[in-house]
């Protein structure tokens, strides 16, 4: 290879590469980088949104400035995880308190319950005990909405989505709104023609 | 002596070739700013968490998106909605895999060439268990049919995956993976009925106890072929059962147990050339092959902290298989795993393991076929190897998030072919977020399969003149070696568009050939001149090529896939002695390969499924170029069930897809129907 060649060469790269870098700078603002974080802090972070698009009936919350109770039901892995996306947080003006629970019972206080559970027949029988509560139940695996509970996260390859069973959300007397209805895949429990 | 000038000789190649790299990093520092630090995640946005991966340090898990490797990864979703009903099938969708069916029951699979019946190159793991081989070197499908329904994805790695994963993975690694038992909970049955795939039948059931303990239990039945061979239908039907389980258990916040076994039973047609490898002498017979096996297997993971994991996995395995001319083949390997994952400080993010096979194989013959044909012999006829390993890798953010720097070696010993050291680095740099730009070089060897060094087949070149052949092994076999330099893009320039681009270098040194030795004359009676040939590392050659992979949502309910793939391999003929001839065959691989699938989903129920594959000729094999086009309807009925219609191969007739390599005689894929109706309850 000759050296003007070379050097040719060498200036269509150097060409190449700073018209990349430039394009590669223009579209550099978007999402995060995509950090390391477990499955528990990417559905903390996500159950905390969650309470942002959901409207409870008038008396579900109490007075302004009241907590707003998550209780975790038969869960010890989301439990620290939620704790540390909750602190300090507030919605709808209502400061998060996590709670363990020990068992349904405890639930009543609650404005959202996290069920741990992937029993069916645990699951079951956790979301029926609720089921008229204004309890905003979230669950793991796809199980959970088509058993009766409000939220379900599904793990989509190495991400992680969401289904909504809206029958379920209005049993429960829950407003979900548009936006999250929007991201989310919606489950009735029964096809549209045999609802009404 | 020897040994250790080997041993130089082999470092100093990476070593130099890391000089542009790092001159190449030097500059993108410069270039480099402050990344962002990471923000509060629960202020994030929903649509932002939504995109998030999950982070899973383990090997099997890591972000793939992220690596500085062609990586390419089949999802369930896809697998359903490809109608395939193979595993080497579904990989006909990876971009740079040359997928072959062979007959009903065997394929060629390999990435960037060297096909073959044994395409030896290639590792392939189910839940990181090997089902390499070692005798044939390369991988039975047929012994390996683990249910589609139960897959959660398939991750295929083109180009040495060595440093992180076992031996062999010269060329490429698939890792196929098993959905967590909580993830088949509840009743799921299947079954169809087609023009190919004559009958199936499928049912599983996943259960719980408490909140710890999943499990899942299944059992699967299917009948596959014949295929046609001249018009006519081949001697190669199909018939496979199989049944297994996996248990799930997570005895404590940190830990997780997870147990595996499977056993089944299959019996195959072929139709084989007794004669091989002097294919013609004789002509083809129908042949039936008895498959059995099992395996077992334990994992415990345990994870010290966010930052610390540890993996143990301990399997065993027994593969028989009893050809009628060939004789039984048996494989019986215990396989002990450990990795260790932490992040020693925010720069760098360890790994490292070791690895112990032991493998016992054996090869009993039993002649049956009509004279004049070969008798295969092994000496010894069995065989027990260990091979132990050692690997460390470091992934080093030069800039968080931005320039990531992965360093890695793996020691392997094997009682054979002595030490050797497969080094690896690689650099990715993500400009943003949404793309990434990478490069590597890599050294990777691959192990003589138990054949070339053991094997002796007498067969018969001109029975009437009295004239023999003697293939034999040869003990000083040594492993065949690739540097391998890649480089790739990876892009995201709207939320529904993606392409990914790799192209790769590859110098291959002391691959196999056959050498020819001089004939000589054995008494007998009767005097029969024999022609001589041994497995011997003669060959050389060179492979380069480029993939490319796009992804296109057109609308929420429709996608589009286009994968295009460029291969050359060309073959040092200046380092080839004239007595030698490669078992690699130039152009036994297609140059080009395009295919372009179409998912639509029509309403919520209906799916239409379309999918085009061009693979062009094979001009080494003289198998001419193809297209092959697959439908698929599948139909929602209720809640519960679904109904769908494939159509496989359904513009073109039947052809060949490859050419005798081995004493299998291939038979021509047609085109066929299949109807599937499936159950959850």
């Amino acid at each position: 290879m000759g050296f003007l060649t070379c050097r040719r060469a060498a200036g269509c790269l150097a060409a190449a590469l700073l018209a990349w870098i430039s394009y590669a700078a223009d579209t550099g603002h978007g999402s995060p980088p995509a950090a390391a974080h477990s499955e528990g802090e990417i559905e903390s972070a996500m159950l905390y949104n969650f309470t942002k698009f959901v409207e409870w009936p008038d008396r579900a919350l109490g007075e302004s400035g009241g907590a707003l109770v998550v209780g975790v039901l038969e869960d010890d892995r989301m439990a620290s995880p939620l704790a540390a996306a909750l602190r300090d947080k507030t919605v709808h003006g209502h400061p998060i308190v996590v709670r363990r629970l020990r068992s349904v019972a405890e639930a009543q206080t609650c404005a959202v319950l996290f069920v741990g559970a992937w029993d069916r027949k645990e699951i079951a029988r956790i979301v029926q005990s609720v089921a008229r509560a204004p309890i905003l139940t979230i669950g793991e695996r796809v199980q959970f909405s088509r058993l009766g509970g409000v939220i379900a996260f599904i793990r989509d390859g190495n991400r992680i989505r969401f289904e909504i069973n809206l029958d379920a959300a209005e049993r429960a007397g829950l407003q979900v709104s548009s936006k999250l209805l929007r991201l989310a895949a919606v489950w009735r429990e029964a096809p549209p023609q045999a609802r009404n | 002596m020897a040994d250790s000038v080997k041993l130089r000789a082999h470092l100093s190649r990476p070593a130099r070739s890391l000089i542009p790299l790092a001159m190449f990093l030097a500059g993108a520092c410069l270039a480099g700013d402050t990344p962002p630090s990471p923000s509060d995640l629960a202020d994030a946005s929903l649509e932002t968490l939504m995109n998030l991966e999950v982070s899973s340090p383990s090997r099997q898990e890591q972000k793939l998106g992220q690596t500085a490797s062609a990586v390419y990864v089949i999802t369930q979703d896809d697998i359903r909605r490809s109608g395939m009903s193979s595993i080497p099938e579904l990989l006909r969708m990876v971009p740079g895999v040359q997928v072959a069916r062979i007959d009903a029951s065997s394929w060629s699979v390999t990435a960037r060439g060297f096909a073959g019946q044994f395409a030896d190159k290639m590792l392939v793991m189910i839940d990181g268990r090997s089902i390499y081989n070692h005798l044939n070197a390369g991988v039975y499908w047929e012994q390996n049919a683990v249910p589609l329904n139960d897959i959660e994805r398939i991750e295929a790695i083109r180009g040495p995956g060595a440093t992180m994963w076992g031996a062999n993975a010269m060329n490429g690694v698939i890792n196929i993976i098993t959905k967590p038992a909580r993830e088949t909970q509840g009743l799921a049955v299947e079954t169809g009925g087609g023009s190919e795939e004559r009958a199936s039948g499928s049912m599983r059931y996943g259960g719980a106890a408490g909140n710890r303990v999943s499990y899942r239990a299944y059992a699967d039945y299917f009948q596959d072929g014949p295929l046609s061979s001249a018009g006519q239908a081949a001697y190669d039907r199909w018939d496979s059962a199989q049944g297994g389980g996996r248990l799930d258990w997570q005895t404590s916040d940190r830990d997780t147990l997870s147990l595996e076994g499977n056993i089944y039973r299959g019996a195959a047609q072929e139709t084989v050339y007794p004669d091989y490898p002097a294919i013609g002498v004789s002509p083809p017979v129908p042949d039936s092959v008895a498959l059995s096996g099992e395996y077992a297997l334990g994992r415990w993971t345990h994870r010290f902290s966010e930052r610390s994991e540890l993996a143990m996995q301990f399997s065993l395995s027994d593969e028989d298989r009893v050809e009628q001319g060939l004789g039984r083949l048996s494989a019986h390997t215990a396989d002990f795993d450990f990795q260790h994952h932490f992040a020693y400080s925010a720069k760098h993010d360890l790994m490292w393991g070791f690895d112990a096979q032991i493998y016992q194989d054996g090869i009993r013959p039993q002649q049956t076929y009509p004279e004049p044909s070969a008798t295969v012999l092994f000496v010894p006829a069995d065989s027990t190897e260990l091979l132990a390993s050692l690997f460390l890798q470091d992934r080093i953010a030069l800039l968080p998030e931005r320039l990531t720097l992965t360093v890695g070696a793996k020691l392997e010993q094997t009682g054979y072919s002595g030490f050797d050291i497969q080094p690896s680095a690689r650099l990715l740099w993500n400009a943003t977020p949404r793309q990434g730009l990478w490069a590597s070089v890599s050294r990777a060897v691959h192990n003589p399969a138990l054949a070339e060094r053991d094997v002796l087949i007498e067969y018969q070149l001109a029975p009437n003149a009295g004239v023999q052949g003697l293939l034999s092994g040869n003990k000083e076999f040594q492993p065949e070696t690739a540097l391998t330099y890649e480089a790739g893009y990876r892009v995201q320039p709207a939320r529904w568009l993606t392409a990914d681009l790799a192209t790769f270098f590859g110098i291959y040194h002391d691959l196999a050939s056959l050498d020819s030795g001089a004939p000589f004359l054995q008494t007998g009676p009767p005097a029969v001149l024999v022609a001589p040939m041994q497995f011997g590392n003669g060959a050389a050659g060179h492979t380069y090529g480029i993939e490319l992979a796009t992804n296109w949502s057109v609308t929420r309910k429709w996608r589009l896939t286009g994968n295009y793939s460029w291969f050359r391999y060309g073959l040092d003929r200046a380092q080839l002695a004239a007595q030698s001839i490669p078992t690699d065959i130039e152009g036994s691989s297609p140059a080009h390969q395009v295919q372009f699938r179409s998912q639509w989903d029509i309403g919520t129920k209906l799916n239409f499924d379309t999918g085009i594959y061009f693979v062009s000729a094979l001009p080494g094999l003289y198998i001419p170029g193809y297209v092959r086009t697959d439908a698929r309807l599948g139909w929602r009925v209720t809640r519960a069930a679904e109904i769908s219609l494939v159509g496989q191969n359904l513009l073109n007739g039947s052809h060949l897809e490859f050419a005798p390599t081995y004493y299998t005689r291939p038979t021509a894929p047609g085109r066929a129907v299949q109807l599937k109706v499936a159950w959850a309850f």
